[in-house]
């Protein structure tokens, strides 16, 4: 069958989507089935394909509220939920400012984290955060977080800055309407859908910290990466199996609807047009 | 100037300069500014006060925490301080204790950085350390002290043990407090190795025979191997004691790294990787890859197989050549937030109670390093009775062939020289 | 369009990275330089000539360029392959479904499962074993922490191509290549012609930027190399992390010099990402 004819003519059966399906479940199968199969029990000696002593123990160890692990967990959630709310703002207020500038040097500050390995600017960093009494403390790893999730979501904000909206904003302006009306009638209709993606994005990218939160929370903050880390440190294959589900565990609750979604959705064929979701 | 886009914004009368470039380049000149002067805050004093009474420290410790910092690579000494020795202190004192994993080198780092930044109150009260680690923290006074004399159980310890007193040919001088003694140890697994190799000669020549099943880690156990292979090669061990002898030093770690090298391709994965720490090493053997790990542990087999991190049938053994004895100890950082509590949770540690649990094999296999003979009959008949190695010698037979540690500065070059004579050059 | 106060406040939330990353640099490079550090005595330039002279860095920077380089380049070529199977042989939405997972996977965990599936004793390994195929873990191909970073490429390629392959099918679906593609059809010219000559220049152009980005993260990527990569030479974020903490006190400042090329090189990559995105940006 031709590309064109599958392109070309809205309608027409498709074939059943048996190459996707097979690549689906081949993902499945190498992400999720050995990290099921290893956190199942405990020792892994050679050659068994399975864990030597199977049960749910480790489960319910790693989910009892005298684990590190199940700390760790509320650690990761609120470092999330403060570093995506600050970084969400800032990252909104600073693509406001910098929208403007035909200077490049703002828009290469804002993708410098996008490029910059955590761990080393981490590091780098541990110096000027210990001097300002930082490091070692909750606060210091948010700001170190947010230094990198407010450009994150600014560089998200940044393209909603078209020539339609500077016009709408004069608009308003020109109407005798104030900051206040701009923000309501210009800012927020276009970036209320982009909120909830910057909120994510900011909120997963603390989740998923190492290099930051283990530098500098110098061992006094402990996240899932850090617990993760840790264990595979002490070589229990078994337990960092949890772990890794568990650090996973957001990520897919945010990939699963939407790969539900998208297999719910239509036979579309991708001749018709429509909305980036 | 008004702003090209919006003629009704406000005149701006700094023509060159938008409100948010001025915000960005009045910050980074008082930022520029402040990387200059950075003032000097005065720093904790090292000593200690031995005038404050112990009865003090403990009512003043009550509610606090204490941050402790130690090696995490095994997971029954992790088991063990979080739930035994972390309840018994809440129970006890109401200290709560929390950890941190780090290596000694990256300690060494962390409270480097804190000197370096003046940093007054540091995130750690209390480090597990020894040998290069104590010498590194000494060395840029990083450590508060001396403490030792001021902990009631002190006196229990075995002062006179040489292997105690001195860490790596340093005098401890009430800087660290001995917490356990470990040997090292081979370990292979018994239904592949026979006859484990007992000499030098018969270990080259089995590491010949069975290519790419014997290896060693790049940390802290597989450099103290190479320490003791290091001692072999010299005819006169005293050369790396309380100073080091450089031209003894440039001769056996000569041979050292040709003896390295010349095994090399028979090495596991012909000497290209070498596991990075212990815990890996276990792995290998554990999955069938190599024939052999070690430890720094000599009692550690025993729980290992429990646990299914090494196979049921390995085995700890000593060569002829011998091999390093030890001991491990906690320290107080000079930044510590809490030095009284941090002293309590030491003392606690060195207590009989403590130390007769830590020795049990099934959970850590530890040496202690009180002197029985100042125990009860009591203790005594109880440490006696500790149940018995299966998988190891016992520690009377381990003794015959211990050798002492050398000069701290060994174990630095060792890392070195190792990095750079073999990870880094072409085979 | 934007108010003063408004600039002012942005400004301010911008000074803080801003001021974050400047100051690391400055300290990184002072360091270097002898300027700073509890052992240190002054002005020295003697830690940035034993660090070139070493050759330790630039192995280490050629390594993370040629690796980022491969995982970019068989990136892009798995993305383009996924996308012709989603038009030539119908695979739908259970691919983006597939992808959508992929892609929530994080870089430790890819690096873990790397190891679990490809390590000696690993998976496959045991598979093997079971089948007849080894009889023992030597038997099996070095595919981790082996010289020619396999193992740590194909993490790589794992963790970049469904970011990629998602970015190709919501470019293809948004600009409607199919209809270029049909109209190039009509107009005479084979189906393999039109996909070649007009779909992939048009991926091609709007994803370059894509693509140096992805570039760079793999230059820098640090739990892949921790996991699965060389041990020398070390990809450039291992080896900075590695060298502060090496045995040697005297050694430290060379870790801020390994630092400072990296925020160097960085920028410069920063530099060329910014340029490629000032030709690409689309306004209403």
């Amino acid at each position: 069958m031709s590309v064109v004819t599958e392109l070309h003519i809205p309608g027409k059966r498709q074939k059943p989507d048996t190459s996707g399906i097979v690549i689906l479940l081949t993902v499945v199968m190498l992400i999720l089935a050995p990290l099921l199969l290893l956190s199942g029990g405990t020792g892994w000696t050679w050659p068994a394909l399975v864990p030597d002593r199977p049960g749910g123990m480790l489960w319910s160890a790693a989910l009892s509220p005298d684990n590190e692990l199940f700390g760790a967990m509320f650690t990761s959630l609120l470092l999330a939920g403060v570093t995506s709310i600050t970084g969400t703002v800032s990252g909104l207020l600073i693509s406001r400012a910098t929208a403007a500038f035909s200077n490049p040097v703002p828009r290469m500050l804002l993708l410098f984290p996008w490029i910059v390995s955590p761990v080393v600017a981490g590091i780098s960093m541990y110096d000027q955060l210990a001097r300002a009494g930082l490091a070692g403390q909750m606060s210091g790893v948010v700001l170190a977080q947010l230094a990198f999730a407010a450009p994150l979501s600014a560089v998200v904000f940044q393209d909603l800055w078209s020539n339609r909206t500077r016009a709408m904003t004069r608009l308003v302006r020109d109407l005798g309407g104030s900051t206040t009306a701009v923000w309501r009638h210009v800012v927020w209709p276009a970036v209320r859908r982009i909120i909830p993606v910057c909120l994510l994005q900011t909120a997963l990218f603390s989740w998923l910290d190492y290099g930051l939160v283990s530098t500098i929370g110098g061992g006094r903050v402990e996240t899932v990466t850090v617990r993760l880390f840790a264990l595979l440190r002490e070589g229990g294959m078994n337990q960092a199996a949890v772990a890794a589900l568990i650090l996973m565990t957001p990520p897919l609750l945010l990939a699963v609807p939407l790969a539900i979604l998208r297999l719910q959705l239509p036979d579309h064929v991708a001749g018709v047009s429509r909305e980036i979701s | 100037m008004q702003h090209p886009h919006n003629t009704h914004e406000p005149v701006i009368f700094l023509p060159a300069v938008s409100p948010c470039g001025l915000v960005l380049r009045v910050a980074i000149l008082l930022m520029l500014h402040s990387l200059n002067g950075c003032e000097e805050t005065d720093r904790q004093p090292a000593a200690i006060s031995p005038s404050v009474k112990w009865a003090d420290r403990v009512s003043q410790s009550r509610g606090t925490t204490v941050q402790l910092a130690m090696w995490d690579g095994d997971a029954s000494i992790n088991q063990w301080m979080r739930e035994s020795v972390r309840s018994s202190l809440r129970e006890h004192y109401g200290i709560e204790l929390k950890f941190s994993g780090l290596r000694g080198h990256q300690l060494v780092s962390r409270l480097m950085s804190d000197l370096e930044a003046n940093r007054v109150t540091g995130d750690l009260d209390l480090v597990w350390i020894n040998g290069e680690t104590f010498y590194q923290l000494r060395k840029i006074n990083a450590l508060a002290g001396p403490f030792t004399e001021l902990l009631p159980n002190a006196r229990l310890i075995d002062w006179q043990d040489p292997f105690i007193s001195q860490d790596f040919q340093q005098p401890v001088d009430g800087f660290e407090c001995p917490w356990g003694t470990v040997q090292m140890t081979l370990i292979y697994n018994e239904s592949t190795v026979a006859i484990p190799p007992r000499t030098l000669k018969e270990l080259e020549a089995w590491i010949c025979q069975h290519p790419g099943r014997f290896t060693f880690d790049c940390s802290f156990t597989g450099m103290t191997f190479l320490k003791s292979l290091l001692l072999q090669f010299s005819e006169a061990p005293e050369a790396f004691a309380t100073t080091l002898n450089e031209s003894e030093w440039d001769r056996c770690s000569n041979a050292l790294w040709s003896w390295i090298r010349k095994l090399r391709p028979h090495l596991w994965r012909e000497g290209r990787v070498f596991p990075d720490d212990v815990a890996q090493l276990h792995h290998l053997l554990n999955s069938g890859e190599v024939d052999f790990s070690m430890s720094n542990n000599d009692g550690e087999v025993d729980n290992k197989i429990r646990q299914g991190i090494l196979p049921p049938a390995a085995r700890a053994y000593v060569p002829d050549w011998g091999t390093i004895r030890n001991t491990h100890y906690l320290g107080i950082p000079v930044n510590a937030p809490n030095r009284n509590a941090a002293m309590l949770v030491i003392n606690h540690l060195i207590s009989p109670a403590a130390q007769l649990e830590k020795m049990n094999p099934s959970i850590w296999g530890d040496g202690t390093v009180l002197d029985l003979d100042l125990l009860s009959a009591e203790w005594q008949q109880k440490f006696r009775g500790i149940p018995g190695r299966e998988r190891a010698p016992s520690r009377t037979e381990l003794r015959k062939h211990a050798l002492m540690e050398p000069n701290a500065e060994v174990m630095i070059r060792i890392h070195e020289g190792f990095r750079r004579e073999i990870l880094e050059s072409p085979q | 369009m934007v108010g003063p106060l408004e600039k002012i406040l942005g400004g301010l939330l911008l000074a803080i990275p801003a001021l974050l990353f400047l100051r690391m640099f400055l300290h990184g490079l002072q360091y270097s330089l002898g300027l700073k550090g509890l052992l240190q005595s002054g002005w020295t330039t003697t830690h940035w000539e034993a660090v070139f002279r070493s050759g330790v860095l630039l192995e280490s920077m050629a390594l993370s360029a040629v690796t980022a380089l491969i995982v970019t380049m068989l990136s892009l070529v798995g993305a383009i392959v996924l996308i012709g199977t989603r038009f030539c042989y119908g695979a739908g939405k259970s691919l983006e479904a597939a992808l959508l997972l992929a892609l929530s996977t994080p870089a430790i965990v890819m690096a873990m499962l790397t190891r679990l599936w490809l390590e000696p004793g690993g998976l496959i390994a045991r598979m093997l074993f079971w089948t007849g195929g080894i009889s023992s873990p030597a038997e099996f191909p070095v595919l981790i922490n082996d010289p020619y970073s396999l193992g740590l490429i194909l993490c790589g390629v794992f963790c970049s191509l469904p970011f990629l392959a998602l970015f190709f099918l919501r470019v293809w679906e948004a600009n409607a290549l199919h209809r270029y593609v049909s109209t190039a059809v009509l107009l005479g010219a084979s189906p393999w012609q039109a996909v070649w000559r007009i779909a992939l220049p048009m991926l091609w152009n709007r994803s370059r930027t894509l693509l140096v980005l992805i570039f760079l993260w793999n230059f820098s990527a640090w739990e892949g190399p921790l996991l699965v990569g060389q041990q020398s030479p070390r990809m450039i974020s291992v080896l900075i992390a590695d060298s502060t903490g090496e045995f040697s006190l005297a050694d430290r400042p060379r870790s801020f010099t390994y630092s400072t090329t990296y925020f160097v090189l960085a920028a410069a990559g920063l530099a060329v990402l910014t340029r490629r995105g000032r030709h690409h940006v689309c306004r209403d």
